[in-house]
């Protein structure tokens, strides 16, 4: 059973990988080209209106609507960039109508700013855990290394290298294959996923540590 | 101390706390009642962000010649003029493009900005930049698009010395009886000295046989904006330009002069823009995550908790029972001292908080598993308590040392996750080994 498990897993990462290289990471519209239309209504508003409209003229899409300043008078509505100018202007010129209709208003679409956002090198978001990721990864197969001799060493650091190194890799690999989108979560649940495993392998080599010592005085 | 007396005691210690520190301290201000429990501080990606973009600039500029067509300051009679793009067309390349964003981001470094985001549209190279809302905001939003020219004038507006002539720029200061002097030391590269010493010893302050002045200036520019016009009164010849920026006895006014001399060093120091930015849009744009969102979320947390609380009470009974008392009260105190310590919570951060809940459950656990198997003896409880809370204490080292290594970033995602795990562990060893204790070891009869 156990070898099956690790066959698929090991089956998961090459999928992954495969689909790292060929079509990348799927990003979300935070990082991803995005467009930014800032509409300025002049009155204060409810954002889950403003929202319930960009989710009528944009049906289906992951939009963000966010409040612009203090004043709850203007919003920002962020859609993926992947019309044309033409298109956009058109769906501009659809959610400014909705919203003059709902606010009474008679707001012209020169009032909208539109602005596109180029994308963000997923790259510049993991670089700067790499170096403290890296440092404490070094203290810590130090640490493990000296705490868990008597279990060997060699053994203990090669566990926890491809522990670690095989949790991380299947939580991108279903992120590829499953084609989620890279979002403010995916760092975090990586370091979660981290802490637990090092938590495990710090537990199982506790009680083996203790079994060894265990029959060290029986001897 | 009678036993029951102590955990009754603790009991109403972490009842305090936690409505310390899930409701608040309030006290009478004027007419309203005031938490003087310090505010969370939040991250861009939960409080919102300045996005500021920033285009290629296609603004002209008028270039004036004379009569024989040579280049001239201002308008000449029977000249000519013509309008020229502040950004030539070969200047526009993708190569441009990425350094002025590198620079932007070196700017931003040495700033100190704790969190950006920077978007380059490598087609036309409009640059866009998601930052914190802080004192430093303005300034930075200034320093995305300041070109950051360096120039020594002559008094006709010829350029005797750029960019390529400077090394770096250093911020000093000196304290004196009159006050505390901050200035900026210029230093040449090797190419350059020789250049400052011969502009040093030609405009220096002279008059004429009849008396009148006849001294030579020169302008030292930072982006256009003269810093000071002035003569050299000494040659300098070790290639490093010494400019006063103040002098003051008032720490107000030396921190106004600190702060404007690091800026315009980080400014020089980090190399100018290739390339004429304009700026776009400049809002502060508040997160998407509001309190709505995060109802769900507390709600499934909240019911998870509430399983795991039943768990330890099921299984455990009395002792299960005070480990939810100890749970509550480690989670009441992690929360006072994220307020305290002015930690900043991202997303990052929050999951810090999730991790530290959990490994201090998963401890509770561990203790009760091995109480559980001893005799209900207390000089056992307390070898098995303390047998166990080592093992646990070292299975916690190696999160711990992700936590301090973090503490050390100045990237906020990564320094709040640092920050937090870090006394979230830190209190996990220090609270349990005292009030965990006292709680379980009271619990059976001497």
């Amino acid at each position: 059973m156990k070898k099956i498990i690790y066959a698929v897993l090991i089956c998961v990462i090459i999928a992954g990988i495969v689909i790292i290289a060929t079509l990348g990471l799927n990003a979300d519209i935070i990082y991803s080209k995005n467009v930014q239309i800032d509409v300025y209504i002049g009155k204060i508003v409810d954002i889950k209106d403003i929202e319930s409209i960009a989710r009528e003229v944009f049906p289906g899409e992951r939009i963000i609507v966010q409040e612009i300043e203090l004043f709850q008078d203007m919003v920002s509505i962020t859609i993926s960039d992947n019309r044309t100018e033409e298109e956009l202007n058109t769906k501009i010129e659809e959610l400014n109508t909705k919203i003059n209709e709902k606010y009474e208003l008679e707001n012209s679409v020169d009032d909208i700013s539109v602005t596109h956002n180029p994308k963000i090198k997923l790259s510049s978001l993991i670089m700067p855990y790499a170096l403290t990721i890296g440092i404490s990864m070094i203290i810590i197969l130090v640490f493990v290394g000296i705490r868990y001799k008597k279990l060997g060493v060699l053994k203990t650091l090669v566990t926890y290298i491809l522990s670690i190194g095989a949790v991380e890799m299947i939580l991108l690999s279903i992120i590829a294959i499953t084609r989620l989108p890279i979002n403010r979560f995916v760092i975090p649940v990586g370091l979660l996923l981290l802490i637990v495993i090092i938590t495990i392998l710090g537990f199982k080599n506790e009680k083996k540590l203790t079994t060894v010592s265990v029959e060290e005085n029986k001897k | 101390m009678n036993r029951k007396l102590k955990i009754t005691f603790i009991t109403l210690l972490i009842v305090l706390l936690a409505l310390i520190s899930f409701v608040g301290l309030f006290v009478q201000d004027t007419k309203f009642m005031k938490n003087i429990l310090p505010e969370y501080k939040l991250g861009m990606d939960l409080e919102g962000h300045r996005a500021v973009t920033i285009n290629v600039s296609d603004d002209t500029e008028t270039v004036y010649y004379d009569a024989d067509g040579n280049e001239v300051e201002e308008e000449a009679e029977g000249g000519t003029s013509e309008e020229v793009p502040v950004n030539s067309e070969e200047n526009l390349t993708k190569e441009n493009y990425e350094k002025t964003k590198q620079i932007i981001e070196n700017r931003l470094k040495d700033l100190a900005i704790s969190e950006y985001l920077i978007r380059l549209n490598e087609d036309n190279g409009s640059i866009t930049v998601q930052m914190p809302e802080d004192d430093m905001t303005d300034i930075a939003s200034q320093f995305l698009y300041s070109i950051g020219r360096f120039t020594i004038e002559d008094e006709d507006g010829q350029v005797l010395m750029d960019n390529s002539n400077l090394e770096m720029v250093q911020v000093g200061y000196t304290t004196s009886t009159s006050g505390t002097t901050i200035y900026l030391a210029f230093t040449f590269n090797d190419d350059s000295v020789e250049k400052l010493k011969e502009i040093t010893n030609t405009y220096v302050e002279s008059t004429d046989e009849e008396g009148n002045d006849t001294s030579k200036q020169v302008s030292i520019k930072v982006d256009d904006t003269s810093l000071i016009d002035t003569t050299f009164d000494s040659e300098i010849s070790n290639g490093v330009l010494q400019l006063t920026l103040g002098t003051s006895t008032d720490s107000e006014m030396i921190n106004a002069y600190l702060q404007q001399a690091t800026n315009i060093a980080i400014l020089l120091n980090n190399g100018n823009l290739p390339i004429t930015y304009a700026i776009e849009q400049n809002r502060f744009i508040k997160s998407d995550i509001t309190l709505s969102d995060a109802f769900i979320p507390a709600i499934v947390l909240g019911a998870i908790l509430l399983i795991g609380f039943i768990v330890l009470i099921v299984k455990y009974r009395k002792l299960g029972l005070l480990a939810i008392i100890s749970y509550i009260g480690y989670m009441a105190i992690l929360l006072i001292v994220i307020r305290y310590t002015n930690l900043v919570i991202t997303m990052e951060g929050i999951f810090a908080i999730l991790i530290s809940a959990i490994l201090n459950y998963i401890l509770l656990i561990y203790v009760l598993q091995a109480l559980k198997k001893t005799d209900k003896n207390r000089e056992e409880y307390k070898n098995v308590f303390n047998k166990s809370m080592k093992s646990m204490l070292l299975v916690l080292i190696p999160t711990m040392i992700i936590g301090i290594a973090m503490c050390f970033a100045a990237w906020l995602p990564v320094y709040s996750f640092g920050t937090i795990m870090f006394w979230g562990v830190l209190i996990i060893m220090i609270y349990n080994a005292l009030i965990t204790r006292i709680l379980f070891l009271n619990s059976i009869k001497e």
